[in-house]
């Protein structure tokens, strides 16, 4: 019994360690331009502007939207202009964004949603996972980039956010990144 | 059973049960987990490009490895001491696994607190410390390791490596109470069931003793009744009369009458009656003494007068009370019959005793008057010669007057001395004479053959002579009544019989037939008596038939038993074809058969085996 019960713990352990180092294994870190880049998009005056890539159909992704919406809670409105760029391929009918992280998006206060084609717009921030966040202070200066969940897929406090907070709210941070979960945007147009 | 037995058995119970709902939930949670991570995260993206989620393959094999194992050993093993900690230590890990696939949303974390309340059904807080340990360890490795993953920031607080293990803890103080209290509860309504459980065993015991008393005591009873049915149907059929008196103050009335009362006595009220009547002074009488046994002449319901033998009981009450009298009235009627009967047989038996001697008295003197009659008839022959030869003289002197004198004295003499009349009637008279001697003489050498005491050795027994025997000394019975027709063959000269015995049978019979055609004949008229003898295949046979009144088939079955008789009072003792069925059946291995038909007389048949030398000689 008790060796059953030893092999049985082993085997549950490692499981979830497998799980463990899954979930703590981040995409690929965002390279975004030091200033905001000039195109499409246009930063705000007052404000600090936070640009957010996502991947419509990313599952991880809804625990970033989820802790994005507590972030703009916590700072309060007004205090940041978001831009959501929902990534779709140039292949696709526009109904291929259109899923509940979609819905979500337009759901979060001082925030506009863009249909990313091709992840032209994500790449222009140097973007390359779902999730990736990158804030520019009113000036249009890069101030951090990251992202916003402990882990993949995982709401919960976060680094990324803390720090995000702390930045909006004009205090200092002590770093300018943090590790990003996600899906990948490569194929969608990202360099 | 002890209050620890007791205990330890309802702990196990409840483990068990316990670990039966752990099964479903475990397996419950597994497949709701699979179906969750394809309805939440059902596919990873790279690019365009999607691939299965790993949640997905976390949901089927990581859920698989959480719970196949508890899920064997609580349906195996639901009792075992160790499988309700496997069982809520896998719980735990399905509340980390479900919080990840639910993407660590805060509401999934209520699952850890609810698994915890499950946990606490086993009543054990032992059992709450596998789970407690499983978030601390969690959150503790992953603090030390990788803080970022649980607590968002890189350099936590060194106590918030136990936070979600305080939240944890804090819910098991409340938990470990009510499992105390539980176990407490438990352990008070064990001793409690205990002490239910030792005073149902000894109220089995108790009601297992009286159980075998009550049976024990129900067959002594069942005995009794049976016994007191015995001398119930005893009383019931006793041929004697049995009453029960009850005697109340001055209430008295009857309590029981058996049949032969209710038949003999009449009813109830009759026996009321009598009590105040014929039955008065014995009843008092017993109840002054105590007991009373005498002889009274009760006059029964029907009219009749009945000669009976009484005895009267006194039963007392504890006290001394007369509670009843049983009284047993004997009819007496049957005794006094038989009694008759039994004077009337020694008197007869008196007098065939002094038959014998008497007929030797009477042959004494009959033999030398049938020799004297015999020498008065040739007398006489002679002196009528004389007188024959004296007439001739006076007819030979007529014309002789010297002896006309003579002649006229003897002629006178011969008138006067009626010599004519007497040559006529005295021939006669001594002829008759000596035909009354021979049948005095015959009847007298019968009573001596008959009376003769014989012998307890079979002889050689004549059964012709016999049978005339026996007709010669029941003359008297059948002369009046009836004439014999005699058809005797002569071959049954020679029977190995007892001859006294026999000559009883023959007398039984043709008396018995002499009664039936008196009965059947009562104006005077002769009727007939045939006795055949004849030799039929080994047996020989003697056939006694009358044309009497005959007898129904209800007489002809009782016939010969003992003391059974249609005849009246002082005429019959009943015995009489009894003893002769078992004089010629016992005795002489014989048979004895009537055939009867009402108003169409009788007929009996004796059959007598023969020897083969007999059987020879009657073919001779």
């Amino acid at each position: 019994m008790r060796a059953a019960i030893a092999v049985w713990v082993a085997s549950v352990f490692a499981g979830l360690l497998g799980i463990f180092l899954y979930s703590a294994q981040p995409g690929r870190a965002s390279e975004p331009p030091p200033y905001w880049p000039e195109g499409e998009l246009t930063s705000a005056d007052e404000r600090p502007s936070l640009v957010l890539s996502v991947h419509p159909r990313c599952a991880c992704t809804r625990a970033t939207i989820a802790e994005l919406a507590r972030l703009l809670a916590r700072v309060g409105r007004g205090r940041v202009s978001v831009h959501a760029l929902y990534v779709v391929p140039s292949d696709e009918d526009r109904a291929w964004a259109d899923t509940d992280l979609h819905s979500r998006g337009h759901a979060l206060p001082d925030t506009t949603v863009h249909l990313d084609v091709d992840g032209r717009l994500s790449s222009s921030f140097g973007m390359h996972t779902s999730g990736a966040v990158a804030l520019y202070d009113a000036d249009g200066g890069l101030a951090f980039h990251g992202g916003l969940t402990p882990t993949r897929g995982h709401e919960g406090s976060s680094v990324g956010q803390q720090r995000l907070i702390a930045l909006i709210e004009g205090e200092p941070v002590a770093r300018d990144e943090s590790d990003v979960y996600g899906c990948e945007l490569a194929e969608l147009g990202a360099p | 059973m002890k209050a620890d037995d007791v205990f330890s058995c309802e702990t196990k119970r409840i483990r068990a049960e316990v670990s039966r709902l752990f099964v479903g939930l475990l397996s419950l949670q597994w497949i709701a987990s699979i179906g969750l991570a394809l309805f939440v995260s059902p596919q990873t993206w790279a690019g365009s490009s999607a691939s299965p989620h790993p949640h997905v393959f976390a949901a089927i094999v990581v859920g698989g490895l959480i719970t196949v194992f508890p899920v064997v050993l609580g349906i195996r093993r639901p009792e075992h001491p160790a499988t309700p900690f496997v069982l809520a230590s896998a719980q735990t890990c399905w509340s980390g696994l479900l919080i990840h696939l639910c993407g660590g949303r805060i509401e999934a974390h209520f699952h850890v607190f609810g698994s915890l309340a499950f946990i606490a059904f086993y009543r054990d807080w032992r059992v709450l410390i596998p789970a407690t340990v499983v978030v601390a360890a969690d959150h503790f490795v992953r603090g030390l390791v990788w803080p970022e993953s649980v607590y968002g920031i890189t350099n936590p607080e060194w106590w918030r490596t136990l936070e979600h293990a305080v939240w944890v803890v804090f819910i098991d103080v409340f938990l470990i109470k009510n499992c105390m209290d539980a176990q407490r509860a438990l352990r008070e309504r064990a001793d409690h069931d205990a002490t239910l459980q030792e005073a149902e065993r000894e109220l089995r015991a108790l009601a297992s003793t009286l159980e075998q008393r009550v049976e024990a005591r129900t067959h002594e009873l069942l005995d009794v009744l049976h016994q007191v049915e015995r001398v119930e149907a005893i009383v019931e059929q006793s041929s004697d009369c049995v009453a029960m008196y009850e005697i109340d103050g001055d209430m008295r009335r009857v309590g029981y009458l058996n049949a032969s009362a209710r038949e003999s006595l009449g009813d109830e009220a009759w026996f009321c009656e009598l009590a105040s009547s014929s039955l008065r002074e014995p009843l008092e009488l017993a109840i002054e003494h105590d007991t009373w046994l005498g002889e009274v002449e009760l006059q029964s319901f029907s009219g009749s007068s009945v000669p009976a033998e009484v005895l009267a009981q006194v039963h007392r009450t504890p006290e001394g009370a007369v509670e009843f009298l049983s009284i047993t009235v004997r009819d007496l009627r049957e005794r006094k019959k038989m009694e008759a009967d039994l004077l009337q047989a020694q008197k007869l038996e008196s007098i065939g005793q002094l038959a014998a001697g008497i007929a030797h008295e009477i042959n004494t003197p009959m033999q030398y008057i049938g020799d004297n009659t015999h020498f008065l008839k040739t007398a006489f022959a002679r002196l009528v010669g004389v007188v024959e030869s004296v007439d001739e003289l006076i007819v030979a002197s007529e014309g002789m007057a010297e002896l006309d004198s003579v002649r006229s004295r003897v002629q006178t003499a011969i008138k006067k001395g009626k010599i004519r009349f007497l040559r006529e009637r005295v021939p006669r008279s001594i002829e008759t004479t000596l035909e009354g001697i021979e049948s005095v003489s015959s009847i007298v050498r019968a009573m001596k053959a008959f009376s003769h005491p014989g012998s307890t050795e079979k002889t050689h027994t004549d059964i012709n002579a016999a049978i005339e025997t026996t007709i010669t000394v029941s003359k008297n019975e059948w002369k009046y009544h009836a004439t014999i027709e005699r058809d005797l063959d002569p071959a049954v000269c020679s029977v190995l019989a007892l001859p006294a015995e026999l000559n009883q049978v023959l007398l039984n019979i043709i008396v018995n037939a002499a009664h039936a055609i008196e009965a059947h004949k009562p104006s005077g008229e002769l009727g007939v008596i045939r006795i055949r003898t004849c030799i039929e295949g080994d047996d020989a046979v003697i056939r006694i038939a009358d044309d009497g009144c005959g007898m129904p088939p209800h007489v002809i079955a009782k016939v010969f038993d003992p003391f059974f008789t249609t005849k009246e009072v002082g005429k019959g003792t009943g015995q009489g074809l009894a003893i002769a069925h078992r004089i010629i059946v016992d005795k002489h291995g014989g048979a004895l058969a009537v055939q009867s038909e009402p108003g169409g007389g009788t007929e009996f048949t004796i059959r007598l085996p023969l020897t083969t030398e007999e059987l020879v000689r009657a073919a001779e």
